[in-house]
């Protein structure tokens, strides 16, 4: 008899892709069919609706609830120490309490579900989910140069919030100088040629499919051919995509007046290196060379005074690191309301998402999260409170960033619906 | 005189094509009393109803009228009875008349719409096709849709330049590592590693007292266990080597408080198939001694994805399966396995409760308690029996591998290489670099030629047309004259076939199907996959319409390891077990629950349902049955006693025990309810659609679902009551409800009950089978009334009763297993106008016994398999 159960490979199974195992074509994520360039392009674009984009920020230590949540719920909250911070930006932001990720527990482990959901990172056998922005990016990533960039500000291996489709994460880009050169600093001759080749290939690929149509469809009734339109429109569209791709290439890219940032390598000087970070950013979202961003703020510096025990020195040494990475954010939405296109604010076309996935880091608690949402072009200026003893899911909020960017989703992760009571501007 | 005149109008309503009036008679005598203009009961009012079949919507409407009266559900009970002569000439009009309509409707030729492959399809047939078994393709690309049940219909089956863009990364990916790349084979490497490392979390926790490190069944004399002081300064261990003193290591907390432990020391490089051995034994920690277990212990092993820098990387894996760890006695295992690169082994004791010492004071030395030690884990690999590998001469045949020089190659690009990292903390070592090495060929359009002609049938799965290889091969010579090497010219062609709708989707001619499409219906039906030489070796020969050749090809397939695939993919849809983990139990109110338990709930349905088709059983032990598939795991959970391990084997069930079957399995238990708590009406829903075929309606829009409450005050059963006094709910709560009422003597995790658990005030609970090292806070809340009433009147007073009267009509449990398996292996709904064919199906299997397999070979040799 034999000694054990064997469970052949699992259905379920989703093992990581090898990512990086040098996918020989670099494939762009997404289009939207509309040329890229020219006059056509102007004109679409013109006629198109406004670019949408995210930038999705999580601080991994917490954030004291203390000195966050307003005590009343609606328009006419009154400031707490941390959203004081904000106030210039009060008529453009929600704030959120009453809110968590469904089952995502597990103290610290929690942080890496806080843009995609999936409960329990805390076991064994947790495997993540797709994250917001990478579904996102999918959809509308290949109508800027960089599909979506993904930030961390640490000093650690690779801690990130974007995850792929089969949950394998996402290497962030960890320096605000080589993110810099990353985005305005052109590429080495060859690479470029390189790139445009696997794209072109790509796109030659494609046509040759494309082409077999006839041979296919001798084989086909009427009906089956028609269903067949389906995958001949992909192709094409996927084909769009790649020309896309190959135009970016193409074009240099965008100069700005900025100075490349210097690195700080100081992980106890996380502020300044939030607004580096976020300084870079904003040049990012003001040249559109992407419009989707996470970045993963890690604090782990001062994990022993999070645990304060309520002692009065511990709690405001603790509070003062926070109130540094509000003024951070203020100033970010500052540079971000200033700064105009087409007559409109960067930040009303831009989601400001700040949060963290611990509640309280004293009790390591995943419940109750401190989060906001500055900009992006919803009806804001409130309190939105929900139940703190029954929390309603944040991933709800997640829905409504979707169809903010334009994707139609009725759904994300563990969030069925839009949030209850945020409209869109 | 009324009948005749009747019948004649309904036998010219039949022959009519434009049926514009229905047997008023009938109506009127017996239905619109209540379904007229006014009353309009049930939403149906007959006078304003027009026996207009051509619209999908009037038509729907019809096919339930006919169903109820069929079925004898209506007129509704205390009206008066229309005789037998009446029906059956109502549903006799009704049926042809909707047939009729339907047939009209359909495109004659195929009611199987073309379809692509679904994602379990699609990896399965590219790990088929490259013999790389554990290629992971299947997370990559966007899930699939449902239709009908299923995935495999291709409503469910849309595609976007999204699953594309998946499909060109697969192909790639596919091809990256399909294509051999060295002269000789990777070294084949041999290591025995222990699972506390230098610098590993298991050596972490060892430290902390939550393992221990034992010799000669002892604790190890150089590590004494960790008690009030914890050991300090790991490096220092480290580097006095104490990790690598060939000790055994024992371990007492599990993966559920926090930990992933994993052996570090084997991080795969080379793709392929790999050995793994183990040994493995328990024992009962006593505050340092060792003694004999309390019995047979279980360890799990996975397969766990290193990502991002190797540290800290648990991130995907997947179950290898759970291994016999005896009290005291060594107890060696060997599987093979594929490993992909950078995945490593990991490690669970996985028959123990969730306890942890690091914060006990005191740590091991004050721990009583059960624990399972890991003496060694031997990795050995990667096998190769040939090289190149399958994979490579599937594309390349046995062209020779040279070196690449440059020189000699004036103008050709060299192929691509990619540099593969190994990350974490592995001791095995890449091979040094060959050089630069790639295919050869002397004539390389004579070549592409001749393995395109291989090739391309074998990934399409039928025959291809010299016209379509010229196509490929036009590509080919273009590439080799832009400057591409031999290789990456083939590469190019190879890439687009995997891209092609000839691989993507199921091509199958108009109407009856011929041997390759039927050799294709095979062996997606019973492996996921494209067919095998053999299959196709007999449709080349025009064998497969021979009923014959036909049924043994089926018992080969069944007998195939690969069907596996069938009864997961199958079970997954059907009985919906792919949803097992889709609700966690609460840990307050279950806190027995497991991963080990929730694993071997699965595996218990998959043997049972592998065991019915082997044996032949039949229908009715869908429902009802006197032998259980269990390991201890389970025996346990259920309460019955003499099993002992993790092995699944087939167990006599005591008299008057209820298990066994499908409806009472702790798997289908827990998908029916949330975790937390149990409701009737979607169990009783569940039993209604997935196994008697008889799928309630959608509760109307208005009414309010019922508020789980787990204080103890109510139970959901008086909840009910309040719903079911309202008529409007009562005619189909009276149908969904009864067999959800017979299985709440089941808990949300499959549990016996008598009482319910309440999280309010109630006498405590006693602990029954769960751990000892489990903490209780539940108490007992009200008593569980599992009776009943069906429809038809019969009462039942308890699930065994109920069992009893299901048993008792086996044909709607055997009629629904034809309509799911025809819909999992058509890739098409079962229609109206199937009727009679599924009828036909159902009655040639009665009169062979009404075995499972029988089924499904007369599911096979019938035209809803054989045709479109």
């Amino acid at each position: 008899m034999p000694t054990s159960f064997h469970i052949p490979r699992q259905p379920l199974s989703r093992r990581t892709f090898l990512r990086g195992a040098g996918v020989a074509m670099a494939l762009p994520f997404l289009d939207d069919m509309r040329p890229v360039f020219g006059p056509a392009a102007r004109a679409a674009e013109a006629a198109s609706t406004v670019p949408r984009r995210m930038v999705a920020i999580e601080t991994n230590q917490g954030i004291m609830p203390q000195f966050f949540f307003p005590a009343k719920q609606g328009a006419d909250y009154a400031l707490t120490p941390y959203l004081e911070k904000l106030a210039a930006h009060r008529k453009n932001m929600t704030v959120l309490s009453g809110v968590s990720l469904p089952g995502v527990t597990g103290g610290h482990a929690a942080e890496r579900c806080f843009l995609t959901g999936t409960p329990h990172p805390e076991r064994g056998g947790f495997r993540n989910g797709v994250s917001l922005d990478q579904l996102a990016a999918e959809q509308i990533g290949n109508r800027t140069r960089f599909p979506s960039l993904t930030l961390a500000m640490t000093n650690e291996g690779g801690p990130t919030l974007s995850f792929t489709r089969s949950g394998a994460p996402i290497s962030p880009d960890k320096s605000p100088r080589k993110l810099f050169e990353k985005l305005f600093v052109q590429g080495k001759p060859d690479e470029v040629k390189a790139n445009i080749e696997a794209l072109r290939q790509g796109q030659s690929m494609l046509d040759f499919v494309a082409e077999q149509r006839n041979q296919l469809d001798r084989k086909l009734s009427k009906g089956d051919q028609q269903r067949m339109d389906q995958y001949y429109s992909s192709v094409r569209e996927l084909e769009q995509r790649l020309k896309s791709a190959e135009a970016w290439e193409y074009k240099p890219k965008p100069v700005v007046k900025a100075k490349p940032p210097e690195d700080n390598d100081d992980a106890r000087q996380f502020v300044v290196r939030t607004r580096l970070t976020l300084d870079v950013v904003k040049l990012a979202l003001e040249t559109d060379s992407s419009r989707l961003f996470t970045l993963f703020i890690d604090t782990t510096v001062i994990h022993n005074i999070t645990h304060h025990g309520n002692r009065p020195e511990v709690v405001a040494e603790l509070r003062g690191h926070e109130e540094g990475q509000f003024d951070a954010l203020n100033a970010f939405l500052n540079q971000l309301s200033e700064t105009k296109e087409e007559g409109q604010s960067l930040l009303d076309r831009t989601m400001v998402l700040y949060g963290t996935c611990m509640g309280s880091a004293n009790s390591h608690s995943n419940v109750n999260l401190p989060v906001l949402l500055a900009g992006g072009g919803f009806k804001h200026g409130q309190h939105l409170a929900f139940d703190t003893t029954n929390n309603y899911p944040l991933t709800n909020l997640y829905v409504s960033m979707l169809q903010r960017l334009g994707i139609e989703a009725g759904s994300f992760s563990s969030g069925k619906s839009t949030l209850k009571g945020l409209e869109l501007a | 005189m009324k009948r005749t005149v009747l019948f004649v109008l309904i036998t010219a309503l039949a022959l009519s094509a434009n049926a514009h009036a229905a047997p008023n008679a009938f109506f009127e005598a017996h239905c619109t009393s209540c379904h007229n203009a006014e009353t309009r009961k049930g939403d149906l009012n007959l006078s304003a109803l027009k026996p207009d079949f051509a619209d999908a919507e009037t038509f729907a409407r019809w096919v339930k009228i006919y169903e109820r009266i069929e079925a004898g559900e209506m007129p509704p009970k205390g009206k008066k009875r229309p005789d037998a002569q009446e029906i059956k000439e109502l549903t006799t009009w009704l049926g042809a008349g909707l047939v009729k309509a339907e047939l009209a409707r359909l495109d004659a030729a195929n009611r199987t719409n073309v379809r692509r492959l679904t994602r379990i399809e699609y990896e399965n047939t590219v790990r088929d096709l490259f013999d790389m078994p554990g290629i992971a393709l299947q997370g990559l690309l966007p899930a699939d849709g449902m239709a009908h049940g299923f995935d495999k219909n291709s409503d469910a089956l849309d595609i976007s330049h999204v699953n594309l863009a998946k499909y060109v990364e697969a192909a790639d990916h596919t091809l990256n590592l399909a294509i051999a790349t060295r002269p000789n084979a990777p070294n084949m490497q041999k290591r025995r590693i222990s699972l506390a490392n230098n610098g590993g979390f298991v050596t972490h926790i060892i430290m902390n007292g939550d393992g221990v490190l034992l010799k000669n069944k002892q604790p190890d004399p150089n590590f004494p266990p960790a008690g009030e002081h914890r050991h300090i300064d790991q490096n220092a261990h480290d580097r006095l080597g104490v990790f690598h003193n060939t000790s055994s290591v024992g371990l007492f907390r599990h993966e559920d408080e926090s930990v992933s432990p994993y052996f570090i020391e084997h991080v795969t490089i080379y793709p392929g198939r790999y050995r793994v051995r183990t040994s493995l034994w328990s024992f009962h920690w006593d505050k340092g001694k060792v003694l004999p277990a309390r019995g047979t212990e279980a360890a799990r092993l996975s397969v766990v994805q290193l990502t991002g820098d190797g540290r800290g990387g648990q991130h995907p894996s997947y179950v290898l399966g759970y291994y016999d760890a005896p009290s005291l006695a060594e107890r060696e295992h060997e599987l093979v396995t594929w490993l992909n690169h950078n995945e490593i082994i990991g490690y669970n004791v996985a028959s123990l409760a969730p306890v942890a010492n690091y914060a006990r004071k005191g740590r091991a030395m004050a721990f009583t308690g059960p624990g399972i030690t890991c003496d060694w884990l031997e990795i050995e690999g990667p096998l190769h029996e040939a090289w190149p590998p399958v994979a490579h001469r599937r594309l390349f045949a046995d062209l020779p591998l040279e070196e690449f020089k440059p020189a000699e190659h004036m103008g050709v690009r060299p192929p691509k290489r990619l540099v593969v990292r190994q990350i974490g903390a592995g001791k095995n070592r890449p091979d040094p670099s060959p050089g630069l090495f790639t295919i050869a060929s002397k004539e390389p359009l004579v070549d592409a030629d001749r393995l395109l002609a291989t090739f391309l049938p074998k990934a399409f799965r039928r025959p291809v047309d010299a016209d379509v290889r010229k196509l490929y091969l036009a590509k080919v010579d273009e590439r080799l004259k832009a400057g591409d090497c031999f290789e990456t010219a083939m590469r190019w062609a190879y890439r687009a076939a995997l891209c092609s709708p000839d691989f993507l989707y199921h091509i199958e001619p108009a109407g009856k199907l011929d041997d390759y499409a039927l050799a294709n219906r095979l062996s997606y039906f019973f492996w996921d996959s494209l067919p095998d030489d053999e299959l196709t070796g007999l449709a080349a020969k025009g064998k497969l319409g021979d009923a014959k050749v036909l049924t043994a090809q089926v018992e080969r397939l069944l007998k195939d390891p690969k069907s596996q695939r069938f009864i997961e993919d199958f079970l997954g849809q059907w009985l919906k077990l792919r949803q097992i983990a889709a609700n966690d139990a609460d840990r307050k109110l279950y806190p027995e629950m497991s991963p080990y338990l929730q694993d071997s709930m699965v595996a218990e349905t998959r043997a049972y349902f592998r065991e019915l088709i082997e044996k032949n059983l039949d229908a009715r032990h869908i429902v009802k049955s006197d032998f259980a598939m269990l390991n201890e795991k389970l025996a346990v959970h259920y309460g019955i006693p003499g099993v002992s391990g993790s092995q699944i084997r087939r167990v006599q069930l005591p008299e008057g025990c209820p298990r066994g079957s499908f409806l009472t399995q702790a798997s289908v238990l827990k998908i029916t309810a949330n975790g937390t708590t149990t409701s009737p009406v979607p169990r009783g829903s569940f039993v209604m659609a997935r196994l008697l075929g008889k799928p309630p309606e959608p509760p109307p829009a208005n009414v309010a679902a019922v508020e789980p409450d787990v204080r103890g005050a109510t139970t959901i059963r008086s909840q009910l009551a309040m719903h079911r006094d309202n008529a409007q709910c009562a005619s189909c709560h009276a149908k969904i409800d009864p067999p959800g009422f017979a299985l709440e003597s089941f808990d949300p995790i499959g549990g016996f009950r008598t009482r319910y658990r309440s999280i309010g005030d109630g006498p405590v609970a006693p602990r029954g089978s769960i751990d000892p090292l489990i903490g209780i806070s539940f108490k007992l809340g009200l008593e569980v009334d599992p009776s009943g009433q069906l429809p038809d009147g019969s009462q039942f007073k308890d699930i065994n009763e109920f069992q009893t009267l299901l048993a008792a009509h086996p044909r709607p449990l055997l009629e629904n297993l034809a309509r799911q398996l025809t819909i999992y292996a058509s890739g098409r709904d079962v229609l109206f106008s199937d009727r009679q064919d599924i009828n036909d199906l159902v009655q040639r299997t009665e009169k062979q016994g009404g075995g499972i397999r029988t089924l499904i070979h007369e599911l096979v040799q019938s035209k809803l398999f054989q045709t479109r």
